[in-house]
């Protein structure tokens, strides 16, 4: 749509991305990705983050949450590979009532509470 | 044929439900969850052979197959005259049973095909994400996956007892008790209260054996609040499906394991769920054997 950079063709700019996080020896932020490609800046930031989304949606590069930035990686690598399968699981498995047994759920206020007070009264001798 | 029925479809399943709430939190959790899970298990498929039974009586009662095969329609039809919807309920309870079971075994098959991708890299594999995460996959051979941001919120002390916890699920194989009670209560709406013990207990029995394995019930307690309260900080993707779901399951977990260790029920008491399972099943088989006596009786 917004393409600031019209030199590139449809697609190309999905192709670089790619090829950039095959590359890379770690998962990318989006800050890291726009550098590689265009270290003078005239590509714009939410270009390269909407392009990687759509990337993803598509399956074709692996991301993690860090913070409150993701990072994105090729699919190649294993470990990224594991990361991204566990962020879409995270998306899809409801709390309770699942095969994937998990350590814990997420508190309400009320449990937060609750489970303070027993651990700070079993803090105590 | 009737009482067939009315048993094991209507009185067996609520009745399983208020035992299985009376004696969850009396009996010890390895023993109470793999009864619980089976119970429910017997009890859903005496329902729904029940339901087959009168399903097929529903297809026997139609006069154009009573003319097929040479019975009277009209005697099958009369054995439960005085109540007629009886059979075709069936058909339609049957129909969304099998559908409801259906979606169920096909969501827990796409989920552990979405987290079998870690398989192979290990006995633990740790995912970098700053979310606090961990849970067990189970496979052969299962793995326990956790983020950085699970660990980093752990003592050397809890994560040994949050690996102990994850192990346990998968040595006693504790995703095998969840499916069958899962697909039990889509089998039947009122084992679902059922399943919700089912699941609790299975977190209390993993937590029991990881408390043994690690030599610290107070650890583990630590460990799970501590990975709760982490978990609750720093909200997932997917912070609004927590909102539904039955609150107070951690506080609980944590209060048992920082009370004494003790069950107030005799481990006998477990025969009880089993046993009205059993006999839900017995009388499964005298409905399915009463079927086809009407059909003799209805030949010429």
């Amino acid at each position: 749509m917004n393409n600031p950079s019209s030199r590139r063709k449809p697609g190309q700019l999905e192709t670089e991305i790619v090829t950039v996080l095959a590359t890379a020896s770690a998962p990318m932020t989006p800050g890291e990705v726009r550098h590689a490609l265009c270290p003078h800046g005239s590509l714009s930031y939410s270009t390269v983050v909407t392009t990687l989304t759509r990337l993803h949606e598509k399956g074709q590069v692996a991301r993690h949450r860090d913070g409150r930035a993701f990072r994105y990686g090729a699919l190649s690598d294993p470990a990224g590979l594991v990361a991204d399968r566990m962020t879409r699981l995270m998306a899809v498995e409801p709390d309770r009532a699942s095969v994937l047994r998990r350590f814990v759920s997420t508190l309400d206020e009320d449990d937060e509470r609750l489970l303070r007070e027993l651990l700070n009264a079993s803090e105590e001798p | 044929m009737f009482d067939h029925f009315l048993m094991s479809v209507v009185v067996v399943p609520p009745v399983l439900v208020v035992l299985v709430r009376l004696l969850a939190d009396r009996l010890s959790p390895q023993v109470a969850a793999p009864v619980m899970a089976w119970s429910a298990a017997g009890a859903a498929v005496a329902s729904l052979v029940n339901l087959v039974v009168f399903a097929l009586k529903a297809v026997a009662e139609i006069p154009a197959v009573g003319s097929l095969f040479g019975w009277s329609s009209r005697i099958v039809v009369d054995d439960t005259a005085r109540f007629p919807w009886v059979s075709w309920l069936s058909v339609v309870l049957l129909a969304a049973a099998s559908a409801s079971m259906t979606v169920t075994w096909r969501r827990q098959r796409r989920l552990l095909a979405l987290a079998g991708a870690g398989s192979g890299l290990g006995a633990v594999v740790m995912v970098p994400d700053t979310a606090a995460h961990a849970f067990a996959v189970p496979g052969k051979p299962g793995h326990v996956v956790v983020t950085t941001g699970m660990r980093e919120a752990l003592s050397d002390e809890q994560f040994a007892a949050l690996l102990a916890h994850e192990q346990a699920h998968l040595d006693a194989r504790h995703h095998r008790l969840i499916l069958v009670s899962e697909l039990a209560a889509a089998s039947h709406p009122a084992l679902w209260w059922v399943t919700r013990h089912v699941d609790y207990l299975v977190e209390r029995a993993a937590d029991e054996r990881a408390a043994t394995t690690v030599g610290s019930r107070r650890t583990v307690a630590q460990a799970i609040g501590a990975a709760a309260l982490a978990a609750t900080a720093r909200p997932s993707l997917n912070a609004g499906l927590h909102a539904a779901s039955p609150g107070g399951v951690v506080p609980r977990r944590v209060a048992s394991l920082l009370k004494p260790r003790g069950w107030a029920a005799a481990p006998i008491l477990a025969v009880a769920p089993l046993g009205l399972a059993i006999f839900s099943l017995a009388w499964t088989v005298e409905a399915a054997w009463d079927l086809g006596e009407l059909i003799v009786a209805a030949l010429p």
